[in-house]
C-alpha cells in the first residue's frame, strides 16, 4: 500500500502563517513506507501555546500509528511531551531576559487545548483493507470513492459552534475526555481518497454536499494545479460569509497500490 | 446585525460607567460585610483580568478589544490608576501590560485528580475603589457619548460598542434618559451602540433581572433604568438563558437590586463576545 497525501493550510484572514493554531502531519506527499497514519489538529485560540499542542497531537498520533490507540496512554504521552516543550520555552524565555507576564502565566497554567482527527490505515486485502479514525471536536473526514461515502464525525452544516470538544494539555480539564472520544472503522479500497479537514472549511464542504454538489472537485483541481488559486477561492468564500474566517486545514490521502 | 467579526483589523469597544457617589460605601442590601465600592472594583478588575486573558497569545495580547473606565462621584474622569491614569479608551493589550498592580489572592483551583486545592494567583489591579460625592449621572452618560462618538468615527463598521453603567442610586443632575436615549441611537453598520444598566442592591426589594417590560419594578428610577436600557441581540440573550436566566425576546440588559454574583454574570455576559477573530 501506498499513501500519498497533499496538504493545504492557511491561517485566518488577517493572521499570518505563525498565529495559525492548525496542524497537520505528515508534512512530505509520500507517507513513509513504514507509516500509515495522517493526523489534523485545530489548536483553540482561547489557549496559550495551542500550535506547539496541536503539532504535539498531530505527529505523536502519526508516530503511534495503529489502528487501535489506547487514548488514556496516548494523551499522557502528549502531555508528557508538551510539559517537556514548555520547560524548553520557559529557559528560553529566561535566556532571553523575558520572564513571562501575569497573563502568560494564568493562561500557561491553565494549558493549551486542541480539536484532533486521525486515521490509520491497514492493507488487509488485495483490493484495499481497513481505515480506523479517531477524532475529538469537530475536524472532519471524508471518504471518496466516486461520490463521498462516508462522514466522521456525522455532523449537518448546522452542527458546527464556537465550543467543540477539547483535548487539553492540562489533565484537570480532560476528566470527561474519554467519554468525548469518536472511534469509527471502515473499508477501503485502493483508489479512494480520503480528506482531512478543519472545522471552517468542513462545514462548507458539508453544506455544498447538501446541497448536492461535487465540492471535492473544486478542492481536487485547486490541490492539483493552482494552490494559490485555492487561496483566493476561499478568501471569496470568506468574503461572501459562506466560510467561517478561521484556519483552514485539508488533507488529502489516497490509497494506493503498490 | 451584531454578526460583525471582531478582529484586529476591526476592533470592537466596551466602556464602563462606575458610580463612585458616597452611598457606594454602603454594603449590599442584607449583607454584612464589604462596601458596593470595594466589591464593584473587584468585580472591574477581574472582568478587565478575562479581557486581556481572552485576547492573549503567545505572540501577545491581540488588540481586539479597547476598554475604558468613567468614574462619576465628586469628579467624572477616567477611572484607571497608575500609568493608564486620564486615558478615556485604553487598547486591551496596553492594559494587560500596566495594572497598576498585581496582586497575590488565595484561590481554589481543580488540582486535576477530580479535588481542588487552595493556591495562590495573581489578580492583577487597575482600577481602585472611590465612595465620594454626588452621582453626576448624567454627565457621566454624555462622557460616553462623546467617547463613543469618536470611536465611531474611527471605526465605522465595528461590532457596536458596549456600555455598562453601574450604579447604586438615582442621579443627582437631572433626568440621563434623554442622554441615554441619544447613546442608544448612534450605530456602527452592525447595529445601535448597546447600553446595559446595572443597579446595586442597597434595599430587599425583589431583584429584576434582564426585564421586557416595567410590570415588576418597583419605583419610577427602576422604570427609567428600564427606559435607559437596550434590547439585548439575540446573541448576547442566548449568552444569558445558558448562564440560567429566564429571557424574553424584547428582555432589556438591565438588572434591579443586584448582587455581587449578579454583577459578575451580567459584566461577563454583556461583555462575551464570542466572534474574535
Amino acid at each position: 500500500m501506498r499513501l500519498v497525501s497533499t496538504t493545504y493550510t492557511i491561517p485566518k484572514r488577517d493572521g499570518c502563517p505563525s498565529e495559525n493554531e492548525d496542524h497537520f502531519f505528515p508534512y512530505l506527499g509520500e507517507i513513509r513506507r513504514d507509516h500509515h497514519s495522517v493526523a489534523i489538529a485545530d489548536g483553540a485560540s482561547e489557549g496559550f501555546l495551542s500550535r506547539l499542542w496541536s503539532k504535539i497531537l498531530t505527529i505523536s498520533y502519526v508516530n503511534w500509528d495503529t489502528t487501535d490507540v489506547d487514548m488514556r496512554l496516548f494523551i499522557d504521552f502528549c502531555i508528557e511531551m508538551y510539559e517537556y516543550q514548555r520547560s524548553r520555552y520557559l529557559e528560553r524565555r529566561e535566556e532571553r531576559a523575558a520572564p513571562l507576564k501575569w497573563f502568560e502565566e494564568k493562561l500557561m497554567a491553565k494549558g493549551s487545548f486542541s480539536t484532533l482527527l486521525g486515521v490509520s490505515f491497514e492493507d488487509s486485502t488485495p483490493w484495499g483493507g481497513c481505515w480506523t479514525s479517531y477524532s475529538v471536536g469537530d475536524s472532519c473526514l471524508f471518504q471518496l470513492r466516486y461520490n463521498i461515502i462516508d462522514v466522521f464525525p456525522e455532523i449537518d452544516s448546522t452542527g458546527f459552534g464556537n465550543s467543540p470538544e477539547l483535548i487539553a494539555s492540562n489533565p484537570a480539564y480532560n476528566k470527561e475526555l474519554l467519554n468525548k472520544v469518536r472511534v469509527k472503522s471502515g473499508k477501503f479500497l485502493y483508489g479512494d481518497i480520503f480528506y482531512l479537514m478543519t472545522d471552517a472549511v468542513a462545514n462548507w464542504f458539508i453544506a455544498q454536499l447538501e446541497e448536492g454538489k461535487r465540492p471535492w472537485r473544486t478542492l481536487d483541481e485547486y490541490l492539483d494545479y493552482d494552490r494559490e488559486g485555492l487561496t483566493m477561492y476561499l478568501t471569496s468564500l470568506r468574503d461572501e460569509g459562506r466560510l467561517k474566517n478561521d484556519d483552514v486545514t485539508i488533507a488529502r490521502v489516497k490509497t494506493l497500490e503498490d | 446585525m451584531y454578526t460583525a467579526e471582531i478582529s484586529r483589523g476591526n476592533p470592537t469597544c466596551f466602556l464602563f460607567l462606575i458610580d463612585q457617589s458616597g452611598s457606594m460605601e454602603d454594603p449590599f442590601g442584607g449583607e454584612a460585610t464589604g462596601s458596593k465600592a470595594v466589591a464593584v472594583a473587584d468585580a472591574i478588575n477581574n472582568l478587565l483580568q478575562n479581557l486581556v486573558l481572552r485576547c492573549a497569545k503567545a505572540e501577545g495580547v491581540r488588540d481586539y478589544f479597547h476598554v475604558g473606565v468613567i468614574g462619576y462621584g465628586d469628579k467624572i474622569r477616567p477611572a484607571f490608576s497608575g500609568e493608564l491614569r486620564g486615558k478615556d479608551l485604553v487598547p486591551i493589550s496596553t492594559i494587560g501590560d500596566l495594572p497598576l498592580t498585581v496582586e497575590e489572592r488565595p484561590q481554589r483551583v481543580p488540582d486535576g485528580y477530580g479535588g481542588f486545592i487552595d493556591q495562590n494567583v495573581k489578580f492583577p489591579i487597575w482600577f481602585e475603589p472611590i465612595a465620594k460625592g454626588p452621582t453626576p449621572m448624567k454627565q457621566a452618560l454624555k462622557k460616553a457619548e462623546s467617547i463613543i462618538a469618536g470611536w465611531l468615527d474611527g471605526h465605522p463598521d465595528c461590532f457596536p460598542p458596549v456600555v455598562i453603567n453601574i450604579s447604586d442610586g438615582e442621579p443627582t443632575d437631572g433626568d440621563p434618559l434623554e442622554v441615554a436615549e441619544s447613546i442608544m441611537e448612534m450605530e456602527s453598520s452592525d447595529g445601535n451602540v448597546l447600553l446595559f444598566n446595572l443597579h446595586l442592591s442597597s434595599s430587599t426589594a425583589p431583584r429584576v433581572e434582564f426585564p421586557d417590560s416595567k410590570r415588576y419594578l418597583p419605583d419610577e428610577f427602576a422604570s427609567l433604568l428600564y427606559d435607559m436600557s437596550s434590547i439585548l441581540p439575540e446573541k448576547i440573550r442566548e449568552e444569558a438563558e445558558s448562564e440560567g436566566f429566564y429571557m424574553m425576546p424584547e428582555s432589556r440588559g438591565f438588572i434591579f437590586n443586584s448582587d455581587m454574583v449578579k454583577v459578575i454574570q451580567f459584566l461577563d455576559i454583556g461583555t462575551r463576545a464570542t466572534n474574535l477573530r
